[in-house]
């Protein structure tokens, strides 16, 4: 019996097949960064160098002699992600090979704040690296420390209970696109193919990119570890966590609609937000209305500018 | 210093090449994750134990002939049932809220009805013999699984040609009787005997048949109907309906008054009402409780009012009204529904002094059936949790045993006696109780852990509407006993197929294996393996399978 059908597919994710991610790594349990990774290298392929800074993934890598990817790291001081990157783009400048990417791998700490000046500089100069800072919102690997990317209300071992952390989180992304960098993204990682894209999208663009990576951490959001991937979900359905991509600093797209679920599916599956009380998680819901105003606003007004001159000549970090 | 330096010098510079799957993580977990299959909620309310999802899920890769031999591994009349069942597999479906449940009956039709290599091949001759009796649908399902599993079988039955009720009571505009004869063909092309118009009881001898066969299965179903108990019930044009019914669809067209009433509320009410229709007679059905309470299947009665049948509801028969000699109506009094009786519903009570007459030529009686065993020992009237009777090596199935009332549960009777019987027969011991049809699938699977709504993760699923099941026009059917349900084209079945969600059932949709933070799972030999060295046992795999086809358990060191 014959019919015209299209072929059977079960698959749910259309992902790259290859792993560099080994296992044995020291991530904890249901780590959210892990994860990240080996979705980053799915993406990026074999021919990738990775600088990672004082984060959560310099002991995930793990201990001496060991290493739990299947391509070259470097593993730098907590504020040199960017700039260590930058250095070894120009060192294979030097060897003639542009088919190497070179990502740069740093938490929210070295990135929101520790790394901050030398990621501003790097895109500044416009160096030609992957930025992801895969975010869990602390400084986790040292003891769930508040950091600039904690969001507001949000329990950390320096924003006790009942003092926790009373400002919002940085917008990392705005700040980014207000460089003028040539591309810029939030990703998830609940949404691996939408990850998957950015980052190849990035490696085909010249220049400084920035990706935003949305990761849970069990340890330090006081979540199971199960709900991993169904925590940042949440972030995104709930519309705490938008996911899009900026080019040129000014023209916004939206990748995903969110179904715009109360924000406290979200909050309530974290023991970091349990003290919130009524009132807090109004705020939370009124943060996140006025944030998507802005959002849908700065998308409306890139939808109406053209693209910005390109240069006369650009001089690459490449030429010495 | 600075001069000549060379990097491999450099002997104190830390440089790790080791990779890291020497750490053996999987020491860190106290719960694992395991596949683990469970019962999909259509399986788990099939009566007949129909292993839906595995066949939808092998039909969803097109592979046809393998999802129809699966099909039949138990059952020996999926074309039949996925005509004539009321199909409560669908009422649980999980595909109700994304777009409506799936069409499992139209599948099991199609399925039932692909011609080739279908039925399974017995095991090797046992040596011993089996008598059946009765061959509807339990007979026939037991004679088909006693003869898989190596016995010599032979049924006997007292009509002219096998099926029992299928053949006798269900109308060809259901069940073509095409269908029927082909099913009846593969069962006895595996060496099953059919014995017919032999009734046990009169030209053989109950006991006779105990001494000859190594066991005996009853199963004669229900055929002696209740009788109306009110005034002029003797006249001749007070029709019994099973045995009108049974006339008509042996082809006999007997002079009929030209409007009739049919009384009662069950399938008998309905295939009689519209077998009548059918043959030119203008039936009334005339039932004392409401629509709601009806007995019959809903969409009987559906077809039933789309042919314009009228029905009276809340009204009871207190008198034939018969003038010189001939029938002029039935008169009836109006009913109102009271407190629940014992079966829950409603019971009605008379309205006094409502009596009117419902004007006709005759009256067509389908109040329920027993079961009759003239000819048969006493001990057969009740059976117990293991199918078996007092009477050592005797055991029944079907409706005399339950009084289910459908053929979907006399099927899943006769699979369930059949292994019984084959316990006793290979000295096995009896169970304790006859095995839940689900027990007898040839595939591993944990039946206590029912796959309903919320075991899913429905963020994967997307809603798809069902697909229409066409119906003959009701302006085309009178006249003549065509089919009126439809049957679906191969790509609309393949269709509705992947519209399964599979729960329960893993149709490597690679959710497990591409969210696993500790690249923990591979890809093996027809599904995933799990690296126990390096899972440290978070359960995203387990949370993130759409269909709850894992589960995640204590680890035991």
């Amino acid at each position: 019996m014959s019919v015209e059908l299209a072929p059977y597919d079960p698959k749910n994710l259309h992902l790259p097949e290859e792993d560099l991610l080994r296992s044995g790594h020291l991530a904890c349990p249901g780590c959210g960064a892990a994860l990240g990774m080996r979705l980053a290298l799915k993406a990026l392929g074999p021919k990738t160098i990775v600088v990672i800074p004082a984060c959560c993934w310099a002991v995930i890598n793990g201990p001496y002699p060991f290493h739990a990817l299947g391509v070259p790291v470097l593993q730098v001081a907590f504020e040199t992600a960017a700039v260590s990157a930058a250095g070894i783009r120009a060192a294979l400048a030097v060897q003639g090979r542009d088919d190497v990417a070179v990502l740069a791998w740093a938490g929210d700490g070295g990135t929101f704040d520790i790394g901050f000046q030398a990621l501003s500089g790097a895109v500044e100069r416009n160096d030609d690296i992957i930025y992801v800072c895969y975010d869990n919102e602390a400084y986790m690997n040292t003891g769930i420390q508040r950091s600039s990317a904690t969001p507001f209300g949000a329990w950390t071992t320096t924003t006790p209970e009942p003092n926790v952390k009373p400002e919002p989180k940085k917008n990392i992304v705005e700040i980014l696109a207000e460089h003028r960098i040539p591309y810029a993204a939030t990703a998830s990682i609940a949404f691996p193919e939408d990850f998957v894209r950015k980052l190849q999208k990035a490696r085909s663009i010249k220049g400084t990119k920035f990706i935003h990576l949305w990761i849970s951490c069990p340890a330090g959001h006081k979540s199971e570890e199960r709900l991993t991937v169904h925590i940042a979900r949440l972030a995104v359905e709930t519309g705490v966590f938008p996911l899009y991509e900026v080019e040129f600093g000014t023209h916004y797209t939206l990748n995903y609609e969110p179904s715009f679920l109360d924000v406290q599916e979200y909050l309530q599956l974290q023991g970091r937000f349990r003290h919130l009380n009524e009132e807090d998680v109004n705020f939370v819901r009124q943060s996140i209305a006025w944030e998507w105003q802005r959002l849908r606003a700065k998308i409306a007004m890139g939808a109406g500018l053209p693209a910005p001159p390109a240069p006369p000549r650009r001089l690459t970090p490449a030429t010495f | 210093m600075a001069t000549g330096l060379r990097l491999e010098d450099l002997t104190y510079v830390p440089f790790s090449e080791r990779p890291t799957t020497a750490i053996k993580t999987g020491t860190w977990k106290y719960v694992e994750p395991v596949y683990q299959n469970a019962l999909p909620p259509c399986a788990g309310a099939c009566p007949a134990g129909n292993d839906i999802s595995y066949a939808l899920l092998l039909l969803a890769q097109g592979r046809v002939m393998e999802a129809a031999r699966w099909w039949r591994q138990r059952n020996p009349i999926p074309a039949t049932l996925g005509r004539v069942c009321p199909h409560p597999c669908e009422r649980p479906c999980n595909r109700e809220a994304l777009g409506g449940a799936i069409a499992v009956h139209m599948v099991e039709r199609f399925l039932g009805d692909v011609e080739g290599d279908v039925v399974p091949q017995p095991a090797p001759r046992s040596g011993k013999k089996v008598a059946v009796v009765g061959s509807g649908p339990a007979g026939l399902a037991a004679a088909y699984n006693l003869r898989l599993a190596g016995h010599q079988v032979c049924v006997f039955d007292d009509k002219p040609a096998p099926g029992g009720y299928l053949r006798t009571g269900i109308p060809e505009y259901r069940l073509p009787r095409q269908v029927l004869d082909r099913e009846v063909g593969l069962i006895a092309h595996l060496g099953v005997e059919f014995r017919q118009r032999v009734r046990v009881g009169r030209e053989v001898g109950f006991d006779e048949l105990r001494r000859v066969y190594d066991a005996v299965v009853v199963a004669v179903g229900f055929h002696k109907s209740r009788s109306l108990g009110i005034p002029g019930e003797d006249h001749p044009q007070v029709y019994n309906g099973v045995k009108l019914l049974e006339r008509l669809l042996a082809g006999e067209r007997p002079p009929l008054p030209s409007r009739m009433v049919v009384v009662g509320g069950g399938n008998t009410a309905m295939d009689v009402a519209r077998s009548l229709w059918r043959v030119g007679v203008e039936p009334v059905v005339v039932y004392r409780r409401t629509r709601e309470e009806m007995p019959a299947i809903a969409s009987e009665v559906e077809e039933a009012l789309a042919e314009g049948i009228p029905f009276q509801f809340l009204a009871a028969p207190v008198r034939v009204v018969v003038e010189e000699g001939r029938i002029v109506g039935l008169e009836c009094q109006r009913m109102e529904l009271g407190e629940p009786d014992a079966s829950g519903r409603r019971r009605p009570v008379p309205v006094p002094g409502s009596e009117f007459v419902v004007p006709c030529g005759g009256v067509v009686t389908a109040l329920g059936e027993v079961v009759d065993l003239e000819g048969l020992p006493g001990e057969l009237a009740k059976g117990d949790a293991r199918q078996c009777t007092p009477l050592e090596g005797v055991f029944l199935a079907g409706d005399m045993l339950d009084g289910a009332g459908t053929v979907t549960a006399a099927v899943g009777s006769g699979i369930r006696v059949a292994a019984v019987v084959h316990a006793y027969l290979t000295g096995q011991g009896l169970p304790q109780v006859a095995p839940a049809v689900q027990e007898l699938w040839p595939r591993p699977l944990e039946r206590q852990r029912l796959v309903e709504w919320g075991k899913l993760n429905t963020v994967y699923f997307r809603a798809v509407p069902r697909p229409p099941i066409h119906h003959l026009p009701p302006e085309l059917r009178r006249g003549d006993f065509a089919e009126v349900v439809q049957g679906w084209s191969v790509a609309e079945v393949l269709g509705e197929a992947r519209r399964c969600l599979a729960c329960g059932t893993c149709n490597e949709c690679c959710n497990c294996l591409y969210f696993c933070p500790d690249v923990a799972i591979h890809r093996a030999d027809g599904g995933f393996s799990i690296d126990r060295e390096h899972c440290k046992g978070c359960g995203i795999c387990v949370q993130e399978c759409p269909r709850s086809a894992l589960i995640l358990r204590e680890v035991t060191r």
